[in-house]
């Protein structure tokens, strides 16, 4: 009971925190000289561009324009976007989010699936030639730039060998190519964070208990060492998958794919505000859940940490 | 290993890195190549801005490692792009371990509210998402720039990359001390209840002293580690940024947008591999390297694993 309270609690603050950060993010993208109707045909007249502007309630004080917002907000309207005027940013949204969050999920299992073993490995061998090469695998996986890795994973697969296709969203097939490209950077990191926390798990008092106590190997290491081992993960798996599950500009301008990150990345070059707005409420208020889901987690797991 | 009760902590950190061979190697190749990029200018007669007939060639001896597509000599724009990914790797870091160093001993030698509600600021900085924030930022700077030098003609040639080039520095340094300044600030928590903090307020030192004297040489250990992985973590992020097209500017390169040219050049008929491959081979050769010597950094200064 204690524990719910306390997580009604935490739910509670997430609000202020919330107004806060769609505050900033409002005001940031405002401050950057420049419209987004800078770009038009050329020359709108004056009175074409005060209408526009009083339109989307541009001509009005900063403070004016938040209220707007976020009177919109209660209704469920983020506004239109400015770019895509026949579009709702609400609709984008709801359009893209699936896409991005199915990539996202998949790359998240195949970080996890890959990354883990490799640093549980790395870790039970450690200082061994397997831990070396542990190691250099996973660090390699961070020093690619996925703007290098999606071309040569489709100059091999899809040109040369022709197994996946070159792009777009659809069947199984075509997910394979950009989960690979999205999921590998972050199962180098998943693999780094399992071997730290394992390590430092391995060294804890507990173990050598456990030791001591004649215990096998595989129970030291799967049912005592691996619970705490992984909590330095579970804290990154907060922002790991807040990131993930919005997509991602590189994968999905390369593969063609449908999702948001595309428009996260354009809408800020475009400044396209009521979009930046929308996406980046949606990215804190995941962030902002997840974070608050780890936490619980985590007390769960290692019952030393009290919920605060 | 054994322990010589007479030897100073930074000497013993300099015989824990030096166990670490990978450590080792990779800080040698930062150094050549460190050299190498920092002389190359003063024995070749190059320009790697200069164009030519000879478009997309493959490496030769002229040529090293070949032309671009605007027929310039790849192997001096690969040095060149060097520079400026590194001088940008660690100019942002510094920036990020200055900002982060400040904010989070100031938090945390304070406490209390001052503590809280620095570092609610910090937690509000990290629900953005960064790509989204570190543009704003550059296109916001770069406009009041604009409008502030193109009235005394100033934002032309070499001083227009320039200042592209501080800003990148801004820019991401801007969204890197977030991390620095909660590890700082969870040190300096720990640190200040120690008795010699205790001793030197009980001799009179005031708290800039006991602050700057006493904790922040204390946490350098922590912050250079982490200064470490932050160099590369940068390069990644510009490089990504070149990719965008708001990178350094053209003729100016980095190794990121140096790929990213050579991967625009991509067509179904011909790939300019060479145009791809070097850069590449550099940055990610450079990253790794960083990275391994983080690693080094961090067994040999990192007190938890002195054992």
């Amino acid at each position: 009971m204690e524990r719910l309270t306390h997580i009604g609690k935490r739910i509670f603050f997430l609000i202020p925190l919330v107004l806060v950060i769609s505050f900033l993010a409002f005001s940031l993208i405002r401050i950057a000289p420049g419209g987004p109707f800078d770009s038009e045909r050329k020359p709108a007249s004056p009175e074409i561009e005060r209408n526009l502007a009083a339109r989307y309630h541009l001509d009005k004080p900063l403070w004016k324009q938040y209220l707007y917002f976020l009177q919109g907000i209660t209704q469920g309207d983020l506004g239109a976007s400015l770019k895509y005027r026949n579009h709702t940013v609400t609709d984008i949204i709801k359009q893209g989010i699936p896409v991005s969050m199915l990539l996202g999920l998949l790359s998240f299992g195949l970080a996890l699936g890959l990354g883990i073993p490799l640093g549980f490995i790395a870790a039970i061998r450690k200082g061994s030639w397997l831990d070396y090469s542990a190691t250099l695998l996973a660090l390699s996986a961070i020093c690619v730039p996925g703007f290098i890795l999606a071309p040569l994973l489709i100059l091999l697969f899809s040109i040369h060998w022709q197994i996946f296709p070159v792009a777009l969203w659809g069947s199984p097939l075509h997910a394979v190519l950009p989960v690979v490209s999205l999921g590998v950077y972050f199962a180098g990191r998943v693999a780094r964070l399992t071997r730290e926390g394992m390590i430092t798990a391995l060294q804890s008092d507990f173990i050598i208990t456990a030791r001591a106590k004649g215990l096998s190997d595989f129970s030291i290491y799967f049912k005592h060492a691996l619970r705490l081992g992984i909590l330095p993960l579970l804290s990154y798996s907060g922002p790991l998958l807040a990131d993930l599950l919005t997509g991602s500009f590189i994968v999905e301008n390369i593969f063609q794919i449908p999702g948001i990150g595309v428009f996260m990345v354009n809408s800020s070059l475009n400044r396209d505000y009521t979009m930046v707005v929308g996406l980046t409420l949606v990215y804190s208020v995941l962030l902002l859940i997840l974070n608050l889901l780890v936490d619980i987690l985590y007390s769960y797991l290692d019952p030393r940490i009290k919920l605060q | 290993m054994s322990t010589n009760p007479f030897l100073s902590p930074s000497r013993l950190a300099w015989r824990r890195f030096k166990k670490n061979r990978l450590a080792l190697l990779s800080a040698g190749y930062l150094l050549a190549l460190l050299f190498f990029i920092l002389l190359y200018p003063l024995f070749s007669r190059v320009n790697p801005n200069e164009l030519s007939d000879l478009l997309n060639s493959p490496p030769s001896l002229q040529h090293l490692f070949g032309t671009d597509d605007h027929g310039r000599d790849l192997f001096a724009r690969t040095l060149f792009g060097a520079r400026i990914s590194l001088l940008v790797g660690a100019v942002g870091a510094l920036l990020s371990l200055f900002i982060g160093v400040l904010w989070g001993a100031t938090a945390g030698y304070l406490g209390g509210r001052v503590d809280s509600v620095m570092m609610r600021f910090v937690d509000v900085l990290y629900c953005l998402p960064s790509i989204v924030f570190v543009i704003a930022l550059i296109t916001t700077l770069e406009g009041l720039a604009q409008g502030y030098f193109s009235s005394l003609k100033l934002l032309q040639g070499d001083s227009a990359h320039l200042i592209r080039l501080l800003f990148l520095f801004v820019g991401l340094g801007a969204i890197s001390w977030l991390t620095m300044a909660r590890i700082v600030r969870g040190q300096v928590l720990s640190l200040r209840q120690m008795p010699f903090v205790e001793a030197a307020r009980v001799l009179g030192a005031g708290p800039l002293r006991i602050l700057f004297r006493h904790i922040i040489p204390n946490v350098a250990g922590v912050a250079i580690v982490y200064l470490a992985l932050t160099i590369p973590a940068i390069i990644l992020n510009e490089s990504f940024l070149s990719y965008l097209g708001i990178g350094v500017q053209p003729p100016q390169a980095s190794l990121g947008s140096l790929i990213a040219g050579g991967a625009g050049q991509i067509n179904p008929l011909r790939i300019y591999w060479w145009s791809i491959l070097f850069p590449t081979a550099l940055l990610v050769t450079v990253l790794l390297s960083l990275n391994f010597l983080a690693d080094g950094l961090r067994d040999a200064l990192d007190p938890r694993d002195a054992k």
